[in-house]
């Protein structure tokens, strides 16, 4: 059960990260007129395709002793990110970002730029605007992209297994437990977590296809 | 609102605007004496929504914007106002109500962000008529309801220039024509300088005291003409005698109609009569009238058996036949231009020529408003 304590507690706070990370990366997305923007989509994308061990070594690598993460945890006496709980949320948060971008993406673009320029002719600012009038507009493309994301850190199984390890209590996943389970024959522990997952996972697609048929669009 | 007290706008601009396609150069010092509207008229595409947009903030020009002592846009000196802050406000086409907050929701936005009063709250209200639809959410409303309260949310932010881009382009007949005197009314009523872009005829004649024409020539369009509309009503008739929008003015007087004859209106030209569908509303005295060129019909007898009202002995003054088989016939009814399209077979057909007497059936004419 630790492991799904784990597994909630970081899908929740990549969510929460991602949502903050995504809004303006989906705005600027949605509305620029930048000739490299297909780059960035691009960019922003290959986590759909790139198979999670790919991800997770550059990640390795990355988070490791050599890169920028090493570099940032010798702050607090550390010499890695990998195998710990901050660079499983790095790796969460990069492997999740498109599902959390693309639905902020398309719900602002299905709104685009008119709501806030009626707002500016009523004298509201841009901050003022995008509170009062985008947020709300938006708010079941932030549902199903929170959802998605939430639901997708859930599924993540490669990337945790490159950069995580299998460390109870720190970086062990429910993902990764079961894989433990079945590898031990421990089929009654395994049968449990799957099925835990399979319910949250499946209750959490039900609201996204809820809100998104009021919506009347895709899922993505 | 403040009625006694008709102050002077001006609004001063020099600007051009640079598309991929298309450019444009604005330089016009638009003045209003009194409250009234200026139209910005032309063509569909020749920039008049650009146009409005730039002087509202919402588009990127270069050059100058100046409203009364104000300046709002100067590239060189690199001050550009924005939007929120120009004290402007716009109606959209199809009115853009916000469709998060229901009627009474998007009127209070507009409202809390304004110097309006409880006052001007229940003025607007009583105005527009919109005490019934503030309960409503945005969807059940009509086009013509979401523009009464687009409107009226605009006026609730007390802007000192109303700016209005084709808000009637997506109604239907009957509500534009339920629309336009509420425009006319707020427009004297809360003495507001009003700058309105269409494309269409039949709301300049009705909406304009100015005109402003736009021209589009080999992607470079300006501001062609512009004075008060009675002195450009022939060259703003004439931009449109290759449309589907042709059709002509003319002046008359509503007279008093013995027993409400059938409910219809009784229109004394210098010898004839016009009879219209009855309006209320517009009262007794000299009135134009709109008619257009396709909705009358020509015949060199005058028949007795025809459904139509009005059939009136004209004369030819000229025949000028159109690409697309359809000839425009001018014609002199009572000292008057009266314009007829029919196709070039019938001019043919009937053997039309310039001097002949014939008679005009008019199927429809358009009561425009009090001369």
């Amino acid at each position: 059960m630790e492991a799904l304590f784990l597994t909630l507690q970081l899908a929740f706070f990549s969510t929460l990260i991602l949502i903050l990370l995504a809004t303006p990366l989906a705005w600027w997305l949605a509305h620029s007129q930048f000739k490299g923007k297909a780059l960035v989509e691009a960019l922003v994308a290959l986590p759909l395709v790139l198979p999670p061990t790919v991800l997770g070594f550059y990640l390795l690598i990355f988070l490791g002793p050599q890169g920028p993460g090493g570099w940032l945890a010798s702050f607090w006496g550390g010499n890695t990110l990998a195998f710990s709980f901050s660079g499983l949320l790095i790796g969460s948060v990069i492997y999740s970002l498109p599902f959390v971008v693309q639905p902020l993406q398309n719900g602002f673009q299905l709104i685009g730029v008119k709501p806030l320029e009626v707002a500016y002719t009523l004298k509201a600012s841009f901050w003022d605007g995008f509170k009062n009038v985008i947020l709300p507009l938006a708010k079941p493309a932030y549902i199903s992209a929170a959802t998605l994301g939430f639901a997708h850190t859930l599924g993540e199984f490669g990337v945790v297994l490159m950069i995580g390890g299998n460390i109870p209590g720190e970086t062990q996943v429910v993902s990764i437990a079961i894989f433990e389970n079945v590898e031990a024959m421990e089929f009654s522990q395994a049968h449990l977590l799957s099925a835990l997952l399979l319910v949250i996972s499946f209750t959490l697609l039900s609201i996204i296809y809820k809100t998104r048929k009021q919506q009347g669009a895709g899922l993505l | 609102m403040n009625m006694e007290k008709s102050k002077q706008t001006l609004l001063d601009i020099d600007f051009s605007i640079e598309k991929k396609h298309f450019h444009l150069k604005a330089q016009a010092l638009i003045e209003w004496k009194k409250p009234g509207i200026h139209v910005i008229f032309g063509k569909s595409g020749c920039g008049k929504s650009h146009l409005l947009r730039a002087i509202a903030g919402l588009e990127k020009a270069q050059g100058t914007i100046n409203f009364q002592e104000l300046s709002w846009l100067n590239s060189q000196q690199g001050t550009h106002r924005p939007c929120h802050q120009r004290n402007v406000s716009m109606v959209f086409q199809e009115g853009q109500l916000f469709s998060h907050l229901n009627v009474i929701e998007n009127l209070q936005f507009s409202f809390k962000r304004s110097h309006a009063n409880q006052q001007d709250w229940q003025h607007c209200i009583q105005a527009l008529n919109l005490q019934p639809l503030l309960n409503k959410s945005v969807s059940q409303l009509s086009g013509g309801e979401k523009q009464r309260v687009a409107l009226g949310r605009s006026l609730l932010s007390k802007p000192a220039l109303l700016l209005m881009d084709e808000p009637l382009a997506s109604l239907d007949w009957a509500s534009k024509q339920e629309i336009m005197p509420y425009i006319q009314h707020i427009c004297q009523e809360w003495s507001l300088p009003i700058l309105y872009v269409t494309h269409s005829l039949d709301e300049v004649m009705q909406l304009a005291d100015n005109v402003i024409m736009l021209k589009k020539k080999d992607n470079q369009s300006h501001i062609e003409k512009m004075g008060p509309l009675l002195e450009l009503l022939q060259d703003v008739q004439h931009g449109f005698n290759q449309s589907a929008q042709a059709g002509s003015i003319i002046n008359g007087t509503l007279i008093e109609n013995p027993n409400e004859f059938h409910n219809l209106d009784r229109i004394q030209l210098k010898q004839n009569i016009l009879f219209t569908n009855k309006n209320s509303g517009i009262k007794k005295g000299p009135i134009r009238l709109r008619i257009q060129a396709s909705d009358v019909s020509l015949c060199l007898s005058q028949p007795s058996d025809s459904s139509i009202l009005n059939i009136l002995p004209v004369s030819i003054l000229d025949i000028s036949p159109q690409d697309n088989g359809q000839s425009l016939v001018q014609l002199d009814l009572d000292g008057q231009y009266l314009l007829s399209r029919i196709s070039t077979h019938s001019v043919e057909r009937l053997n039309l020529h310039t001097g002949q007497s014939v008679f005009a059936q008019i199927k429809a004419v358009a009561l425009q408003r009090p001369l």
